[in-house]
């Protein structure tokens, strides 16, 4: 009918009174009830679904350190298939957990490696607690030295190979550049690197964030505090996300697979209150690192000390890390083998889609086996 | 004989008043009586202001038990200068104290936390189906009020698609029922903003405060009609949502009570109990300010309506002329999602924005940060650590671990200089062949494993 008084449309008093097409009413209620039988389906779904469904950390692997009494673990994947001799570190971001790289059987950006032959061991950083306030971004490059130093004195190898995903990648970076003579071959993915950006979102809200008073406050920034910033950047898409929900709520699988990437996201650990300070005030809002002059435990931080080959994978579609953050450190690292990699993707997908399984996984897998020959 | 009201606010500051009385009159002196009673009702009220302030914003406190009496000599011999935790008789009722300020805590932490911290939930309903386990059910959980901006949103529809039913719909009707307001009551949702009605508690709140500090304003010097004409045009201020003004005026008048100019104000608080006073004045300034910010925060949010609308409304209109109009609610969905992205883009990336963001985050730090100092001072007296002692032992402890970590790895760096040193010729020769690219010698390279797969470092 709609359609119909379109084309008749009709004007009057002045304002032009144009039927448009619009929701199909029949089609509305047939939307309605469908979403409400795929509800009522889903809840049975979800009655049906324990913690063992939802299981993150699917390969398995073993304690090897403990680090600062055992609140940060460095853990081993023992794999037969081992062809590479140099081992690979994975080192994921402070705030959050590292099981998103294994987090289910069929995504799992470990096991696809381990697959390629590799050597892997990855940092679990615990949640730190209001005792752990005053560790500064120092600690944690020392935490990570102590990893690698482990790891170079049980394979036997000078240097070994270090991939860093996210705030991980900023790290791993850091501290190449403070341990060139450690670092075989340098990975980062989605990593912030360039901060003065004045059309990008967390560089407009940052000019106005004062770490001082919320460092000293809080004491260790909760993982809920940080989780609510990423997630504010684009509010519409927490809806958005749930539309899509309720289109797969009747099927386990999909809801399995929703609810472990759910867990991940708001299992958060938090950012001990000096560290935030200090990343917020010298990396985030002074673009020291990028600009050179960032200095960590009395030691510069020189990017001129990244000689080593580096892979740097960005994601077009990032809306945390967007390309004009990460892809900068090309240009400032003198290294002679270098390559900067775009992802048609987002910002996690880069390691957990589809695409990431099949491609991408493969790919960083042979670039590290192309350089890392004994 | 002190009486007791089983408030322990109203009781310790009727204690205060006793030994003020008594100081009055070992010199020699004696209170007017009209001054006492003056004195006696700004206490009250004070403490009045205390419990109101608490209950009003969630919290349970209903006075404490009583406590029992002590004797004027008692008091007068103990506290002087005040010390009301030393005459608690039993840790149960100092517990409910702190318990009852972190009640207030814990309601500004869901005002916080609801501005975008609580960003989705799936119906109570839906999270009480799933039993099977904690991370279900906190996953879950996490999609509710999700859930309900979901439904909200087919809500929004109905009518426009009963239009459509009986008459097709207009331009027109597109634009009045696709409206600022029920969009704005799906964006409440999906914020998690809090109701009307608690917004107007707060309202109720901070003007039941300004009513009390224009009693002891009384005593403090300043005019009771003005206070009361500031606790007015305050109110006024708010509700016309211009809340900044509704703020200064609010902590203009917490403010008139520290800084009284009356010296027998100065005589009722001195000492610890005087600092309590302030951490407690500190406090409820913090929240007026957090809480005065909060609703600007929302006021700019629920500004987007408009422009979200407009953004929908222009692009439906647009898609209509070439055939495209949504047809179904899938579609309209995405329509929807890309007008809201794009409005809360355009205020997102305002500066008035980012800056009120940034006071919001740092006055929610305020908030924190006077709570955890007005708790510790009532703690300070029981034998328990408060936490910025633990603070101190943290930093303490993270210090020496600091040392004692860089001194470990340079005590490791030092042997494995000597063991290469006292390497033999070939096994130097071998080191020599090591050297990287850049001609850095390499270190710790070493054939000993770590005799167990568990090893701890030391740091």
């Amino acid at each position: 009918m709609a359609e119909a008084a379109t084309q008749n449309g009709v004007a009057g008093s002045g304002v032009e009174k144009r039927y448009i097409p619009f929701l199909d009413p029949a089609q509305f209620m047939k939307d309605m009830t469908e979403m409400s039988n795929k509800i009522v389906r889903g809840l049975q779904v979800l009655k049906e679904i324990s913690d063992d469904d939802i299981a993150v950390g699917v390969t398995p692997r073993e304690k090897v350190l403990d680090v600062d009494g055992g609140k940060i673990k460095l853990y081993h994947y023992p794999n037969p298939n081992v062809t590479c001799k140099v081992p690979l570190l994975l080192n994921f971001a402070v705030v959050n957990k590292e099981y998103i790289l294994d987090l289910q059987e069929d995504k799992s950006f470990v096991r696809k490696m381990m697959e390629a032959g590799l050597d892997i061991y990855t940092i679990d950083w615990g949640y730190p607690t209001r005792a752990d306030r005053y560790r500064e971004v120092g600690d944690y490059v020392d935490y990570l030295d102590t990893c690698v130093d482990y790891i170079r004195k049980v394979s036997g190898q000078d240097k070994i190979n270090l991939l860093g995903i996210c705030q991980g990648g900023t790290a791993a970076l850091i501290y190449s550049a403070l341990f060139p003579e450690k670092i075989r071959n340098l990975i980062t993915v989605v990593m912030p690197f360039e901060f003065h950006l004045p059309q990008n979102l967390f560089f407009k809200w940052g000019k106005y964030l004062d770490p001082d008073p919320i460092a000293d406050a809080m004491g260790t920034i909760s993982g809920e505090a940080m989780n609510a910033g990423f997630l504010m950047v684009k509010p519409m898409q927490r809806l958005q996300k749930f539309h899509a929900f309720i289109n797969m709520m009747d099927n386990k699988q999909k809801v399995a697979n929703f609810l472990r990437m759910e867990r991940w996201l708001f299992d958060s650990p938090g950012q001990p209150g000096e560290a935030y300070r200090e990343y917020t005030k010298r990396v985030f809002q002074g673009n020291e690192l990028s600009e050179n002059k960032l200095t960590i435990n009395g030691r510069h931080v020189n990017l001129n000390n990244i000689t080593m080959p580096v892979l740097s994978i960005y994601a077009a579609h990032d809306h945390l890390v967007p390309p004009e953050c990460a892809k900068p450190v090309y240009d400032k690292i003198p290294s002679k083998d270098k390559h900067i990699v775009e992802f048609p993707g987002g910002h996690v997908g880069v390691f957990m889609s589809g695409t990431s399984q099949k491609y991408v996984a493969p790919a960083v897998s042979n670039w590290i086996l192309e350089r890392s020959q004994v | 004989m002190a009486s007791f009201t089983g408030n322990i606010l109203t009781d310790l500051l009727n204690m205060q008043l006793e030994v003020v009385k008594k100081a009055a009159d070992a010199a020699g002196e004696v209170l007017p009586a009209n001054l006492t009673n003056s004195i006696t009702t700004m206490l009250g009220d004070l403490a009045g202001t205390v419990v109101t302030t608490l209950s009003n914003t969630g919290s349970s406190f209903t006075g404490f038990a009583n406590v029992g009496s002590i004797s004027d000599d008692a008091q007068s011999s103990k506290n002087f200068p005040f010390n009301f935790l030393a005459n608690m008789q039993g840790l149960g009722n100092v517990t409910q104290m702190v318990g009852n300020v972190a009640s207030l805590y814990d309601t500004w932490k869901k005002l916080y936390s609801s501005w975008m911290g609580a960003m989705g939930r799936v119906p109570a309903a839906m999270a009480d189906m799933v039993s099977n386990g904690s991370v279900v059910v906190g996953a879950v959980n996490n999609l509710t009020t999700m859930a309900q901006t979901y439904f909200k949103l087919s809500e929004m529809l109905a009518p426009l698609v009963k239009m459509t039913e009986n008459t097709g719909i207009t331009a027109e009707m597109l634009q009045k029922y696709l409206n600022v307001e029920e969009y704005n009551k799906i964006i409440a949702q999906a914020f998690n903003f809090p109701t009307e009605e608690t917004m107007k508690q707060f309202t109720d709140q901070v003007n039941m405060l300004a009513s009390y500090l224009g009693n002891v304003g009384q005593i403090a010097g300043t005019n009771v009609g003005e206070l009361t004409q500031m606790s007015a045009k305050a109110l006024t201020a708010f509700t016309q949502g211009n809340v900044d003004e509704a703020a200064k005026i609010y902590v203009d008048m917490i403010d008139s009570i520290q800084k009284p100019v009356n010296p027998i104000t100065n005589m009722i608080f001195f000492g610890r109990d005087r600092v309590a006073i302030e951490l407690l004045q500190e406090m409820l300034k913090a929240y007026v300010l957090f809480a005065a910010q909060y609703s600007k925060m929302q006021q700019m949010i629920f500004g987007v309506g408009k422009d979200a609308i407009a953004n929908m409304t222009g692009y439906i209109l647009l898609q209509a002329k070439e055939g495209k109009a949504p047809r179904t609610f899938d579609e309209f969905f995405q329509i929807f999602i890309g007008a809201s992205e794009k409005a809360f883009d355009t205020l997102f990336n305002k500066e008035e924005y980012a800056k009120l963001q940034g006071e919001l985050a740092v006055s929610g730090a305020r908030v924190k940060e006077h709570t955890d100092r007005f708790i510790e001072l009532m703690l300070s007296e029981l034998p328990i650590a408060t936490r910025s002692e633990l603070d101190e032992a943290y930093q303490s402890i993270h210090f020496l671990k600091t040392q004692v970590r860089r001194l470990e790895r340079k005590l490791a760096e030092q042997e494995e200089r000597i063991e290469a040193l006292s390497g033999s010729t070939a096994a130097s020769s071998k080191k020599t062949a090591a050297k990287d690219e850049n001609g850095t010698a390499s270190t710790a390279k070493t054939s000993k494993k770590p005799s167990s797969k568990k090893v701890t470092a030391k740091n």
